[in-house]
This record gives structure tokens, C-alpha cells and sequence, in this order.
């Protein structure tokens, strides 16, 4: 049976792992967004203020998914931007994404850690009974 | 590889994993018994020993250090040496904060000569210095000026004002690699860093007042400046933002390359270039950047800390100790079988402890040995040990880098809460804790961790470096 889209964070001795579970692909990796952007803020607080566009290419889906979680800190580096509203396109090795969000204000947004990159460790992207799953540990 | 993995004992502290497989070296674990029992619970640690002795160039041994714990690709507290010819460069046997490292301080002055101002200082610490998810340094550069950073390191912090000439003296390769090329680092690294410069970052990073209570060797405690009671500071980060996009863009890369050079990777975070690739080059070469950005980082904070002291201390005289990274690859001069090699020696997680007699150690440290940072949690000891002899046989020159995890985050923040652990150090051990993140603070309980007196211990009697001072926090500055 399917359920319902929903993230969870898994444990690594050291790290963290993130996880996003979607009927879709793409709403996996929207998942796994929220996964990643939890681990830094309480998404709850984050308000749909400033949209902004991902356009990406990338051939394997499974690297497709690092590099657009890898996006998401690139933003929150340079743009100090945090989201919790993200809505996911792929086709073929296209990926189009509209994502909302504000920038960080550490104390309404009850900051948390800090990420500091994807890895390839537990990196995984596939269909199972319960839908789609898009993982992987990032190093905190 | 996931087949079980047989641990053998050699002696009291040195084990061993037998070569099977496609193992081309065996692997190697220093630990006492308890140690090793701890660090053998996750099977996955030796799994990951067991891959890094697969790659190709490897020598001696794929060792583990006894704070070992599961990193991704190569185990935390990970050492192993490639040759140039053969061999390999990976991305995942530095980790992807290159170049974090510990810095290590002294101000001149005894507990007692601090003790009635010690609150002043840690909230006056806790504004200069910039740190937590989001914080940006005093310092904001343009595309050209960050190239001057990832060029000149340390030297950089230095003509800015943030150091002074003996600090660059007491940083590994004195502050700068001059093998970094700002060219072979992305735009997009480049620019994740332009407001990063100069802060202290999240997670596991600190900076910390301690008091010496312990020292081991008096001649050697001499050497590096200190006595009991002394006061010390202790700062830990890495190459921030840049560091993680060079590693990232690197990691990319590199499934492809192994691919085109016929590696035969067992995990994709091991992905790995021939040293002597273009693309295992440009790696060495942007690494090097990246580990320029850190020691400049750490410059910089040190000039803050040192500004810090100046407007509540004025009496304190901020000296720089040492400076160690634990996530680097190295080009050193080993011994293998006889014979002087150059080889490129991955520490992810791990420490370089040069021993007695090391060329390239600053003429102080010269006769003792180098000093080798070892950082513990806010609850518990740090400790400074020097380098052997034996060492250079043994480990590369390695030693451990902390006190090693032996609990999960999610697992510490359900266990551990942050108030609870700021207030319960207060009361039962005077430790002021000015953290930036209540569950940041858990995730980092000390309870989280191994005992790292029981680490240090080890690799003592392992024989691989050896405890000068021991210290206990008397502040934690946190992310």
C-alpha cells in the first residue's frame, strides 16, 4: 500500500540521514528537501515568502537527487534562503523546481545544525511497495 | 565487500583484519580491548577498513585509530598512504570538511588569574565570534580577494592583521600550501565561502577555554609552554562552505574517472583518481586551496579571540601552541621496507604526529616531538600528546583526532536535552556552555561520545604518540 508523502531522518553513528518518501519520484525528492532543510531549522516556522527557480541536468537520478539537495545549500549559503514548500518536475535529465521559503532568522526559525554536504553513502532512489524513497546521509 | 570480517589480536593494543579478497593490504586497529569492543560493535567500520585496503597504491596497512567510528566511504579515524606511481588520491579519505583541524593556544596565565572574570570572557567570546547555522564573518570578499585566500592561507590573515609572525610559525606547513591552485576550485565553491570567512561554523565545532590538570611529561609540557593550572584555548573548525563544495564537486567527478583508469571502487564514496591523473591533480591542487581557506579561517578567529582577550584580559598573551588538521591528504617521506618513499598519506579523522627528530617541525618541538591536538566533548578532557618514533613505522606518523562517537545524533537528541546539559556542567563541573543551539548541544552530549582518556591511553600504549597535557573545559563556545 502507499502512503502518503512524507520525510524521516534515519541515524549514522557520526552523520545524519535523510530520507523522503513520495507515490512519485518527484515528490520523493520534495521529501527529501524538507528532510535536509529539518535537519538545519524547524520547517514549521518557515514562511512562503520568496519563490525561487532550480534548474538542473543530470543524467543519473540517483546523483540528479544530490545535486539538487546540494542546490538547497548552495541557496541557503549565498542567499541565506531556507524553504519548506518545494515542487519538484523531472523529465528525462531535467529537473525544474519552484521553491518557497524565506531567508533564515535563527531565532524564529529555531535553528539546529549546520549541514555541510550530500554524500554517496546509503544514497538511494528507488520504487518499492510503499512508493518512492530518495536517500542518503549527509555529513554534519 | 559485506562478507564478516575476522579481528585479530597481536598484542594488547594492535589488531588486525586479515587479507581477504580483494584486499590488496590487511587492515589495522590500535586499541585496548574495550576500545576495540566498541569500535567493533558497528560491523560497518571494519567493512570500511577493509574497502579503503582494496584501492589501488595502498601501502603497509589500511589502519584505524582507536577513536574509529563509521564515516562514509573511509571509517572516522582512518589513515592510509598511497604511492604516486600506482596509486591513488581520494576524496573520501579526506572527508568533505578538508582541513578541519584544531588550533591550540596559550595566554600566559594560571586559573587563578582568570577565574574572577571568566563569565566576561565567555560572553565576550560568544560575540566576536561568529558561529551557529547561517552566521557570517566581519570579513566579506570579492571573486578576486577569495583567490588570494585559497592561494595564500594563513599567510593571507597575516597581512590583514588577524596574526601575528610566530602564529604561522606553529601552523603545519606554516599556513600555506603552496601547491594550491584557486583555478581548479568551482565558481559555485568560491562563492558559498565570500561571507564564511572568519567564522566557526556548526555541529562539532568549538572553541574552548581550559585549564591544564594534568601534565605527563614535564620536559615535553615545557617544550609546547605549559605547566599545571595553565590557561588554554582550543578551537576546532575547518575550511567551511568551500571545503564542502570542492569535495562535493570532486566526489562528482571521480565514479567516472576510477571507471576510465579501470579502479575497481567497492562503494561510490571511495570513487578515487590516479595520483598521477589530471583530474587526481586538479584534486591535490583545489584540496590544497581548500586547506589554505582553513588555516586562513582559523587565523582569522584566532585574531578575533586574541581582540576578545585584549578588551577583558588585557593581561592574557594569546600564543599560538600548534596547529593540526584531521582531514587532509599529505605528500610526506615514509619508510617502506627499507626504503625512503614519497607517499600520499590520507588522515580522515586522524592526526599527524610527527616523532622526535622530523625535519620539517618547527625547531622548537624539534627534540620532543610534534604536538598532536586531541580534542574531547564540553563535558570532558582534551588532550595534547606529541609524536614518536615508532609512529612513523606504525601508523604513517598518525595518531586519533577525538574521542570518537559511539552514538548517533537522532539517538543523542532523544537521550540528551540541550538546556539539561548546559545547566548540569554549570552546577556539577563550572563549565560554561554558550551554545548557539539548544539541540545542536545535544546531538554533541558528552555523553554521545567515547571516553577519550581511555583513546589517549590507548594510543600511548600502542606506542604511537604520547600524553603531555591533559586538559578540562572551563568554557565551550558552540555553533
Amino acid at each position: 500500500m502507499k502512503t502518503d508523502a512524507h520525510y524521516e531522518l534515519f541515524p549514522h553513528p557520526s552523520e545524519q540521514g535523510i530520507r523522503g518518501i513520495g507515490p512519485t519520484k518527484e515528490k520523493a525528492f520534495e521529501q527529501a528537501a524538507k528532510a535536509l532543510q529539518s535537519v538545519m531549522v524547524n520547517i514549521e516556522k518557515i514562511e512562503p515568502k520568496k519563490t525561487q527557480h532550480v534548474k538542473l541536468e543530470e543524467e543519473d537520478h540517483e546523483q540528479m537527487l544530490l545535486d539538487w539537495l546540494t542546490e538547497i545549500l548552495y541557496l541557503f549559503d549565498v542567499e541565506d534562503m531556507v524553504f519548506n514548500e518545494f515542487k519538484v518536475k523531472i523529465e528525462g535529465k531535467n529537473l525544474e523546481a519552484t521553491l518557497k521559503g524565506e531567508k533564515l532568522n535563527p531565532e524564529k526559525h529555531e535553528v539546529r545544525t549546520a549541514i555541510k554536504a550530500t554524500t554517496y553513502d546509503e544514497l538511494k532512489l528507488e520504487k518499492t511497495k510503499k512508493g518512492w524513497i530518495a536517500q542518503c546521509i549527509v555529513d554534519i | 565487500m559485506t562478507h564478516k570480517h575476522e579481528l585479530k589480536q597481536e598484542n594488547d593494543y594492535e589488531w588486525t583484519i586479515p587479507k581477504k579478497g580483494k584486499m590488496k593490504v590487511p587492515g589495522k586497529l590500535y586499541g585496548s580491548k574495550q576500545i576495540i569492543n566498541e569500535v567493533s560493535k558497528d560491523p560497518k567500520v571494519l567493512e570500511q577498513i577493509s574497502n579503503v585496503a582494496t584501492l589501488p597504491g595502498i601501502q603497509k596497512y589500511s589502519y584505524a585509530m582507536p577513536d574509529a567510528h563509521r564515516g562514509y566511504g573511509f571509517p572516522i579515524g582512518g589513515v592510509a598512504a598511497f604511492e604516486p606511481e600506482q596509486g591513488i588520491i581520494s576524496v573520501g579519505g579526506v572527508g568533505m570538511d578538508i582541513s578541519c583541524g584544531v588550533r591550540a593556544l596559550k595566554i600566559g596565565l594560571k586559573e587563578e588569574q582568570v577565574k574572577k572574570n571568566i563569565e566576561k570572557i565567555a560572553q565576550r567570546l560568544y560575540q566576536v565570534i561568529p558561529a551557529g547555522l547561517g552566521s557570517k564573518g566581519n570579513i566579506k570578499l570579492t571573486m578576486d580577494e577569495i583567490d588570494e585566500v585559497l592561494e595564500k592561507g594563513a599567510e593571507w590573515a597575516m597581512k590583514e592583521g588577524y596574526a601575528v609572525k610566530d602564529d604561522l610559525r606553529y601552523i603545519e606547513e606554516r599556513g600555506r600550501m603552496k601547491e594550491a591552485d584557486a583555478s581548479k576550485v568551482s565558481e559555485k565553491a568560491k562563492k558559498r565561502q565570500l561571507k564564511k570567512l572568519g567564522t566557526l561554523g556548526a555541529g562539532n565545532h568549538y572553541l574552548e577555554i581550559q585549564k591544564v590538570d594534568k601534565v605527563y611529561e614535564e620536559d615535553s609540557a615545557k617544550a609546547f609552554g605549559l605547566e599545571e593550572d595553565d590557561i588554554m584555548i582550543m578551537l576546532h573548525c575547518g575550511s567551511r562552505a568551500l571545503g564542502h563544495q570542492v569535495a562535493t564537486d570532486y566526489l562528482k567527478i571521480m565514479p567516472k574517472v576510477a571507471k576510465e583508469h579501470k579502479i575497481d571502487i567497492p562503494t561510490k564514496q571511495l570513487a578515487s583518481a590516479p595520483i598521477n591523473s589530471e583530474e587526481g591533480q586538479n584534486y591535490w591542487k583545489a584540496m590544497n586551496a581548500a586547506t589554505n581557506i582553513a588555516m586562513a579561517n582559523r587565523q582569522v578567529l584566532v585574531g578575533l579571540i586574541r581582540q576578545a582577550f585584549s578588551q577583558v584580559l588585557p593581561e592574557a598573551n594569546v600564543e599560538t601552541i600548534y596547529e593540526v588538521s584531521h582531514n587532509t591528504c599529505k605528500r610526506e617521506q615514509h619508510d617502506v621496507n627499507g626504503e625512503k618513499r614519497e607517499l600520499y598519506v590520507h588522515r580522515k579523522g586522524a592526526t599527524r604526529s610527527f616523532g622526535p627528530g622530523t625535519k620539517i617541525l618547527p625547531k622548537k618541538y624539534r627534540e620532543v616531538g610534534q604536538p598532536t591536538i586531541i580534542g574531547g566533548t564540553m563535558g570532558t578532557a582534551s588532550y595534547l600528546l606529541r609524536g614518536t618514533k615508532q609512529s612513523h613505522q606504525k601508523s604513517f606518523a598518525s595518531t586519533c583526532h577525538g574521542a570518537g562517537r559511539k552514538m548517533s545524533r537522532t539517538q543523542a537528541e532523544k537521550r540528551f536535552q540541550g538546556e539539561r546539559i548546559v545547566k548540569d556542567l554549570k552546577e556539577k563541573s563550572n563549565i560554561i556552555i554558550k551554545a548557539h543551539s539548544m539541540s545542536g548541544t545535544a546531538s554533541e552530549a558528552p555523553g554521545a561520545y567515547k571516553d577519550v582518556d581511555e583513546v589517549t591511553r590507548s594510543v600511548e600504549k600502542a606506542g604511537i604518540s604520547k600524553r603531555v597535557i591533559r586538559a578540562v573545559p572551563m568554557v565551550t563556545v558552540k555553533g
